[in-house]
């Protein structure tokens, strides 16, 4: 175990002036203000402590010292802390030393900057353009301040993005954006010798909605959690209640416990139920529909109860900064304990058909397999880092919500292999079930919702983990002015886990590849958050509901 | 006509009964079917981007061996059909002569097996055996 | 030459057809009945007129040929695949006297047929000049010719046990006793081959739509996709009238039912089973698929035939 004292001494004495200004707001938070030279040292240093990295969060700083600020986050999960580095580069000469080298998961987020920041990355190994369209302009990075929230570039045309050059004696075998694997636009370019994969190339990022640009420049605070629950269609309320968390950490808001029970349990009704989803989709995903009608139906019965209390059967709309709107009535209570047994006894019947079928065995074990030491390295999380023998759970680790009163196991397999993401998410639905019922019990009575003051002042810096079904869902705000965050970085479990599957993909078959990408659940939706408008894979086009369907119709007329 | 001619006839009479059935299906569904042409109408379907390099994989070498297992082993079908309808003809004789045979070719599947012409991919077991030897358990 | 025999051709194929449109419905109906769903209810009673529906929407479809496509070739690989298994039902003695063309080497016949279906799936794949249609066709062809070999050899038991490649005469043969007890062996063997031939879940690789979007007929729209998957319904049917054939005594069953209709309930129980094991069982991988039948069927194949033919030779000294 080390303290935040501890490790502000390490750091301290291995980089003495590089190190410019510790702030640490809370015990578990250490945000550490570093000289922007020594950043992949000081990186290195933090992992070497037992820091597994998050994410980078680049903002636009121009205006207050002409700077471009870039962030990059680790978590100490022993330690229950996280650490956050911060850096400054000069906004006409952005240079900064790349992590990627290092921490390979953390070339995403460099990608990300140099397009949306024109951030430069010395010693990138794969400087690309990873978020912006093809056609979408040099020169013109939208996350800095200066750029409207609503610029619209003309579409242009012949411009196509590079893929990775193809391995000698393969094929490219495309996968996506319209596909039966993926249930959401990505593009993966495969490289094939006969049925075994050589490699893997990702396009990806077509389903920008801009939201991060969008909460930072037209809404405020109080109106986020309801943008944020879109985020991901499966997993909102992780996504609302990450964000409402990292406001109230940043304004010291402390709300009421019965609404922290409240949150608890939507966040494990929507793991059961996201759980449940999933398992039916990778049955699909090895064409086996039975499991996947048996599971959805299972499922019904979660949603119909979360229509009952939320008005929704998703997307619950129940969790905003300061508390929650809905509360859970004694009648409620006594419905979701039913619902909780049927959905219990179903679960056992299904977990016994799949653990007991060796035909399933066949298909997942010994796939997608990647070495715990490499599951480390490129940071992945939630079960697909479980079922790879790292036993990180943000529940247990950086308590949130309720979750320091409730007992519950984390399951940790280490065979490597899609069979162990499989058994690790059905036992996770039953340690869910377990919290719900916990939760029920010992939720006190109370108010629900704590008001909310709405002056936080600015430039205070938060950070907020939630474990979602797929892994942990990372926000990042830095409180602004005019009532509205002035960034807000949202990362969700696909980010990390998106950048791992090119090497679980290697040397395995092609048959393979659909249920080694399932196996991570991607959502890439969630991953794509970023943007400014809607953007094609091609072109960018942005659309009204009115225009759409005026094109709809016309098209329909031209036809007749 | 004889038995056997007969059902030959009805055999011709059925094929073309049955290549005319489908052809018209062919036929109507051509003369039915709507037309129109869109800019990528014409194009393969790939995952909706466009395509990149040939069609024309270069596919594995695997698939050339199971063609060649499959003349082997085929043939040796057609000499086991004439011993099937002759068995009680040839009595012991031919029972010996087609177990010899076969005992040829039963040894080139055990060797096929043994070289691992049979595994086209590296199966699950073996990969999980090598990741827990690497971690040494 | 005889009027019976022509009434007999069309209504083999009439029927034959049919129970291949009826069975697209029946599927759906009773895949949702094991997974409690409901299934296909809304056009007609029960949603029988589902089918009737699914044809004219397909007869209505563009009938597309892509220019990048080899053609003629692309034309023919649908013809080619309804047109083979509709072949192999000349042969099958449904009951006495009711048998399209009844000759005397039927066996031989069926098994020549379905070596043509391979064709279908290759050319098909080949002439659509798209990746997922040639990986699909590729292994359409692996699978097919590899469960070939051993559907020929499972059936040699058969043969030496009813001494003629005639499938009334096998049927004759059974009057005692159904094969399926001697040649229980060869029954699994060819069920399994007949899955994998019919190319159904969940040996369905050539199509695997999770990774290969729809295998070799991708490209197929219309009613030549329409032929694709008649053809894979016909193929169902003809595997269970020829188990009940070769291994449950054909129409033969106690006197208050007419022959014809023993066939039919004992064709209609191993459609049945065709598609519970469509609702149970996920899809294998190629290659376990591969060796599955190369390491394990085919020895057992060889093993049943050699048994079987030393009975026979020992009974009869």
């Amino acid at each position: 175990m080390l303290t935040i004292e501890e490790v502000k001494n390490k750091l301290s004495n291995r980089f003495k002036s590089a190190i410019i200004h510790f702030d640490h707001p809370l015990r578990s938070r250490l945000f550490v203000d570093i000289d922007k030279a020594r950043v992949r040292e000081i990186s290195n240093e933090i992992v070497r402590m037992g820091g597994r990295y998050l994410v980078s969060i680049g903002y636009d700083n121009i205006a207050r010292d002409k700077t471009l600020g870039l962030i990059h986050t680790f978590s100490l999960d022993r330690d229950d802390l996280f650490v956050c580095l911060r850096s400054a580069v000069p906004a006409e000469d952005p240079v900064l030393d790349s992590i990627t080298p290092d921490i390979p998961n953390a070339g995403w987020s460099e990608r990300e900057y140099m397009d949306l920041l024109g951030m430069k990355f010395t010693g990138h190994p794969k400087p690309k353009r990873l978020i912006l369209s093809d056609d979408w302009p040099e020169g013109i990075y939208p996350l800095r301040k200066e750029v409207p929230w609503n610029l619209m570039p003309p579409p242009a045309e012949n411009v196509a993005y590079q893929l990775d050059e193809c391995p000698e004696g393969c094929t490219v075998v495309p996968v996506g954006p319209f596909h039966p694997t993926l249930h959401e636009p990505a593009h993966f370019a495969v490289f094939v010798d006969g049925e075994t994969i050589k490699g893997c190339d990702y396009r990806g990022f077509m389903v920008h909605r801009g939201i991060e640009k969008l909460c930072q420049t037209q809404v405020t605070y109080n109106e986020i959690p309801f943008i944020a629950e879109r985020i991901c269609g499966i997993c909102g309320s992780v996504h609302a209640t990450s964000y409402s968390q990292s406001v109230e950490l940043a304004s010291g808001l402390k709300i009421s416990r019965r609404a922290e029970f409240i949150r608890t349990i939507m966040l494990e009704i929507e793991r059961v139920h996201s759980h449940l989803l999933w398992l039916g989709v990778a049955g699909h995903l090895i064409g086996f529909d039975t499991v996947f009608m048996q599971a959805w139906r299972v499922r019904e019965s979660i949603m119909w109860f979360s229509e009952k209390l939320t008005g929704n059967r998703k997307t619950y709309g129940m969790i905003v900064v300061g508390g929650v709107r809905r509360d859970i009535t004694p009648e409620l209570k006594d419905e979701l304990a039913g619902v909780l047994k049927t959905i219990e006894k179903e679960l056992m019947t299904i977990k016994n058909a799949i653990i007991g079928d060796t035909a399933i065995h066949r298909r997942t074990k010994g796939v997608g397999c990647i070495t715990n030491e490499e599951a480390r390295l490129w940071s992945l999380v939630g079960p697909v880092a479980r079922a790879r023998g790292i036993d990180i759970d943000v529940r247990r680790d950086h308590p949130y919500a309720a979750y320091d009163e409730v007992q519950f196991d984390v399951p940790v397999l280490d065979s490597c292999d899609v069979w162990a993401t499989v058994v690790v998410r059905i036992l996770e639905t039953f340690e869910s079930i377990k919290i719900i019922r916990q939760a029920l019990d010992k939720m006190p009575d109370g108010p629900i919702m704590t008001e909310f003051a709405e002056d936080i002042q600015p430039l205070r810096h938060a950070i907020s983990a939630v474990e979602a079904p797929r892994g942990e869902v990372v926000h990042y705000l830095i409180t602004g002015e005019e009532n509205r965050p002035e960034r807000w970085r949202v990362r969700a479990p696909t980010y990390p886990n998106l950048q791992g599957v090119p090497l679980m993909l290697l040397n395995d078959q092609f048959a393979d590849l659909p249920i080694i990408i399932g196996s991570i659940d991607p959502c890439f939706s969630c991953t794509d958050r970023v943007v400014k408008v809607d953007v094609g894979s091609g072109k960018a086009i942005r659309l009204t509901g009115r225009e759409l369907e005026q094109i709809s119709r016309a098209k329909l007329n031209a036809g007749r | 006509m004889s038995d056997y001619n007969l059902s030959l006839f009805y055999l011709l009479i059925y094929s073309t009964t049955v290549v005319i059935l489908v052809a018209g299906m062919i036929i109507l569904s051509y003369l039915l079917g709507g037309r129109h042409r869109e800019p990528a109408t014409g194009e393969p379907y790939e995952s909706g981007i466009l395509s990149t390099g040939s069609a024309r994989l270069r596919f594995s070498a695997q698939f050339y061996v199971i063609a060649m297992f499959f003349v082997i082993f085929d043939l040796e079908t057609v000499f086991l059909v004439s011993w099937a309808i002759s068995v009680r003809e040839t009595g012991w004789g031919g029972f010996a002569v087609i177990l010899v045979f076969l005992a040829f070719l039963l040894s080139v599947l055990v060797y096929e097996w043994r070289i691992g012409a049979f595994d086209y991919a590296v199966s699950g077991r073996e990969i999980l055996k090598s990741i827990r030897k690497a971690k040494g358990i | 030459m005889t009027v019976m025999g022509l009434v007999v051709i069309a209504g083999v194929l009439a029927a034959v057809i049919s129970c291949a449109a009826f069975l697209v419905w029946f599927e759906r109906r009773l895949l949702a009945f094991f997974q409690e769903r409901y299934g296909p209810n809304r056009v007609g009673p029960f949603g029988v007129f589902q089918v009737v529906a699914d044809i004219i929407k397909l007869f209505f479809k563009e009938d597309w040929v892509p220019p990048f496509s080899d053609r003629a070739v692309f034309v023919i690989a649908p013809v080619f695949v309804v047109a083979s298994v509709l072949m192999s039902f000349a042969v099958i003695s449904f009951a006495p006297g009711i048998c399209a063309a009844d000759l005397d080497v039927g066996l031989l016949f069926f098994l020549a047929m379905s070596s043509l279906g391979v064709y279908s799936i290759v050319l098909g794949g080949w002439a659509s000049n798209n990746k997922y249609s040639l990986l699909g066709a590729l292994r359409g062809a692996a699978q097919m010719i590899t469960y070939e070999v051993f559907m020929g050899i499972s059936l040699m038991g058969v043969v030496i046990m009813a001494d003629s490649f005639n499938l009334k005469k096998i049927v004759e043969a059974q009057e005692h006793l159904w094969f399926c007890v001697p040649q229980f062996l060869g029954f699994a063997i060819f069920f399994i081959a007949g899955v994998a031939e019919a190319r159904r879940i969940p040996f369905d690789l050539p199509e695997a739509e999770s990774e290969l979007v729809a295998g070799y007929h991708s490209e197929f729209s219309s009613m030549k996709f329409g032929m694709f998957f008649l053809g894979e319904y016909l193929g169902v049917t003809l595997i269970s009238s020829l188990i009940v054939v070769f291994f449950f005594g054909g129409w033969l069953g106690p006197a208050f039912l007419p022959p014809i209709a023993w066939f039919l309930i004992k064709t209609f129980f191993f459609i049945i089973v065709f598609i519970l094991m469509r609702g149970s069982l996920p899809r294998p991988r190629y290659d376990q698929l591969m060796g599955y039948g190369w390491k394990v069927l085919l020895p057992l194949a060889l093993l049943n035939l050699f048994v079987t033919g030393a009975v026979v030779l020992v009974w009869q000294n």
